[in-house]
């Protein structure tokens, strides 16, 4: 079927086009609304600027397809082939892209607001400046697809109160996305670069981001209970009345930071890099600072009750008024 | 072309020399150069234009530094209409003077150089999503770089053309741009007809006009000299300061060119034309306010870029330090039979050939500087 056809037929009243072979056809600007394409063969389709809005595509092919500018708000994109494609700018609004295979698709500045994700594979995918906020991009506990993101480009992406529970975002590239409240717990961020990511009041509990980067991050109130954060480099990022209860931080370098309030409580530092790091009222109960370079911190009023500072280095630090390992507080 | 045909700045100020536009053409150039407005007929007459183009050259080496530059000053001075084309003519003309530059490139490739402190990140992304909620970004982007001559907008394929670009540069570019709300709306508004399908832009341009109008008052509001009479806007100097960190990682971008930074508002200096009229206010005089203003944005590029420096220097000496650490742990190793003075003679030799290296490019710099000057 060619692209007259289809719009003939569509302008006469044929609504189901499901299983038709439409490889390359041309539906550039086409007023789509409401069509059925499931099962279609769209590789290589031109549907740039079509109007697609609440169009049946599930299970479609549309790998190497370009739907930039398209607007598909409410389509059904569940379990397609869009690997390659092109959805440069297109508008995904509460779209369905659950189980979507997006391998190295094009996202760039496209609109995935409250779009469904759940399962979807869009590792090495260009989610650039994406919008996605309030997006569903759950994993479930046990079982189930995880949502795979692996080393995805979401560099400057807006992930706000997204839910990224149990994702696999290992190696992704999130320098100055907007992951604000945004849930990450059990979520796999080894080796993400995070830079300059916004993740105030993001729930990073239980998340891996061991060997990641967050330089410049800010993570003003952010939960990281039993966050991994093995050699994490978290370099002049803001940590200020973040929680890091039992983070597993050991030689992770906070070199810097603003810490003021921060809970450590058994929280694993040994042989981590604290120099210079802001660390007023912040609480090392329990916490192990075995080896732990402190120089220069400043840790007046700071909580050590109980905390193993063996062999760390406090040349520097500003101690007024904390009350040490041992109960004493320091004048 | 040969050598003998390669244009030179002699060719290229002779040339120049030719135009009607011949004083207005080295009024530009002077302000160009040393940031004065000059208007007596003596003293235009004396600088030789030879001079002019070769300080030019200099002092805005990329052609992506002078343009702006000179769009910049034309929009400040009271008559823009005459001058833009003598500020073409002068781009034409200096495009060949620049050998790394091909002029049809310029509004083809982004510049990569951060975005600018005009707001918090966080406002920008909520602008973002304001204006995606509302209509395409796709159109979006194509809009705004067809404003700004950014990418090759081609009206056969303009969405291929914008790929290379970020809606999270284009804002801010558009911002940028714009300083005041109506050159805003002026541009947009003669833009949109021109593209395919003009209607679908019509729609854009009212929502950009419509989503963008409250930052414009906000950010005069924010103005921090509150100097009601200053018609065009740009980036309150503290904010700039406090260098809101969005934009490419700095080690990306290690110094932005002064000349991406919104030129001086020059906007009370009147331009006095080259046939004197009268009743025009005091020639060649910026406002207290206006020096001020400039003083403050010079005085924030400094700490802005003091801050970058320092932060450099400050991951550098953590990162020695980490590896001398490392290193010293592993000589430990290496060396636990022999006298610890074989360990601290090697460490000293890793701190000798870092300083060596160090020097060798402190040298390249001195030299660089040097040249440039």
């Amino acid at each position: 079927m060619d692209a007259a056809e289809l719009l003939q037929s569509y302008s006469e009243g044929k609504n189901d086009f499901s299983g038709e072979d439409l490889r390359g056809i041309r539906l550039n600007q086409a007023d789509l609304i409401n069509i059925n394409l499931s099962r279609c063969d769209l590789h290589g389709a031109e549907l740039v600027f079509a109007y697609l809005s609440r169009v049946n595509l599930q299970g479609a092919k549309l790998n190497n397809a370009n739907l930039s500018g398209a607007y598909l708000a409410q389509a059904n994109l569940a379990g397609t082939d869009l690997n390659t494609a092109q959805l440069h700018g297109s508008v995904l609004y509460r779209a369905n892209l659950s189980r979507t295979n997006g391998i190295f698709a094009n996202f760039l500045d496209a609109s995935l607001v409250e779009a469904d994700l759940r399962g979807a594979n869009l590792s090495s995918a260009n989610l650039r400046g994406a919008c996605l906020r309030q997006a569903n991009l759950s994993s479930p506990r046990k079982g189930g697809d995880r949502v795979n993101l692996r080393r995805a480009d979401l560099q400057g992406a807006d992930l706000q109160g997204a839910d990224l529970q149990g994702a696999d975002l290992s190696w992704a590239d999130l320098r100055r996305a907007n992951l604000k409240g945004a849930k990450l717990l059990h979520s796999n961020l080894a080796n993400a670069n995070l830079s300059n990511a916004i993740l105030h009041e993001a729930n990073l509990n239980d998340a891996d981001l061991s060997e990641a980067i967050l330089n410049r991050a800010q993570l003003h109130q952010a939960q990281m209970v039993r966050a991994v954060l093995m050699e994490t480099d978290l370099t002049d990022a803001r940590l200020m009345q973040a929680n890091l209860t039992e983070a597993k931080a050991s030689k992770a370098v906070f070199l810097r930071c603003q810490m003021h309030e921060a809970k450590l409580t058994r929280a694993d530092l040994s042989l981590a890099v604290l120099r210079q790091a802001q660390l007023v009222q912040a609480v090392f109960h329990e916490a192990y600072l075995t080896k732990a370079d402190l120089r220069d911190a400043d840790l007046s009023q700071a909580n050590l009750l109980k905390a193993d500072i063996g062999g760390a280095n406090l040349t520097g630090a500003n101690l007024t008024g904390a009350t040490m390992p041992d109960g004493r507080v320091m004048n | 072309m040969t050598l003998a045909e390669a244009p030179t700045i002699a060719s290229v100020s002779a040339q120049l020399e030719q135009s009607p536009h011949y004083l207005r053409i080295k009024k530009l150039l002077i302000f160009t150069c040393t940031g004065t407005w000059e208007t007596n007929p003596d003293r235009l007459a004396a600088i030789d234009l030879r001079d002019l183009v070769a300080q030019t050259l200099a002092v805005r080496p990329t052609m992506r530094e002078l343009r702006p530059t000179l769009e910049n000053l034309v929009r400040s001075l009271n008559k823009p209409v005459e001058y833009l084309p003598v500020a073409e003519t002068i781009l034409r003309s200096l495009a060949v003077l620049y050998p790394d530059e091909d002029p049809t490139e310029w509004f083809r490739t982004q510049t990569p150089r951060p975005q600018t402190s005009v707001l918090p990140p966080q406002e920008w992304f909520d602008l973002r999503l304001e204006l995606v909620n509302r209509t395409n970004p796709l159109r979006i982007k194509i809009l705004i770089a067809r404003a700004l001559r950014q990418g090759d907008v081609t009206p056969t394929a303009p969405w291929l053309t914008v790929k290379g670009l970020e809606l999270e540069r284009l804002l801010p570019d558009l911002l940028l741009a714009c300083p005041d709300y109506q050159e805003l709306c002026q541009r947009l508004e003669t833009i949109a007809p021109q593209l395919e399908e003009p209607e679908e832009y019509q729609q854009v341009v009212g929502t950009l006009l419509e989503v963008l109008k409250p930052v414009y008052q906000r950010l005069h509001k924010l103005q921090t000299l509150s100097d009601a009479e200053v018609p065009n806007w740009s980036p309150p100097a503290g904010e700039a300061v406090e260098a809101v960190v969005v934009g490419p990682e700095p080690e990306v971008v290690a110094v932005e060119p002064l000349g991406a930074v919104p030129e001086p508002v020059v906007a009370d200096i009147a331009d006095i034309p080259d046939i004197p009229e009268p009743a025009m206010p005091e020639p060649g005089v910026a406002r207290v306010s206006d020096l001020f203003q400039r003083e403050l944005q010079e005085l924030s590029i400094e700490a802005e870029l003091r801050r970058l420096v320092s932060t450099a220097v400050h991951q550098v000496i953590g990162d020695m330090e980490q590896v001398f650490r490392n290193l010293e742990a592993d000589l430990e190793t290496a060396t636990r039979h022999l006298p610890p003075a074989t360990r601290y003679r090697y460490l000293k030799q890793f701190v000798t050939q870092v300083q060596d290296m160090a020097d060798r490019f402190a040298q390249i710099l001195h030299r660089l500087e040097e040249r440039g000057q």
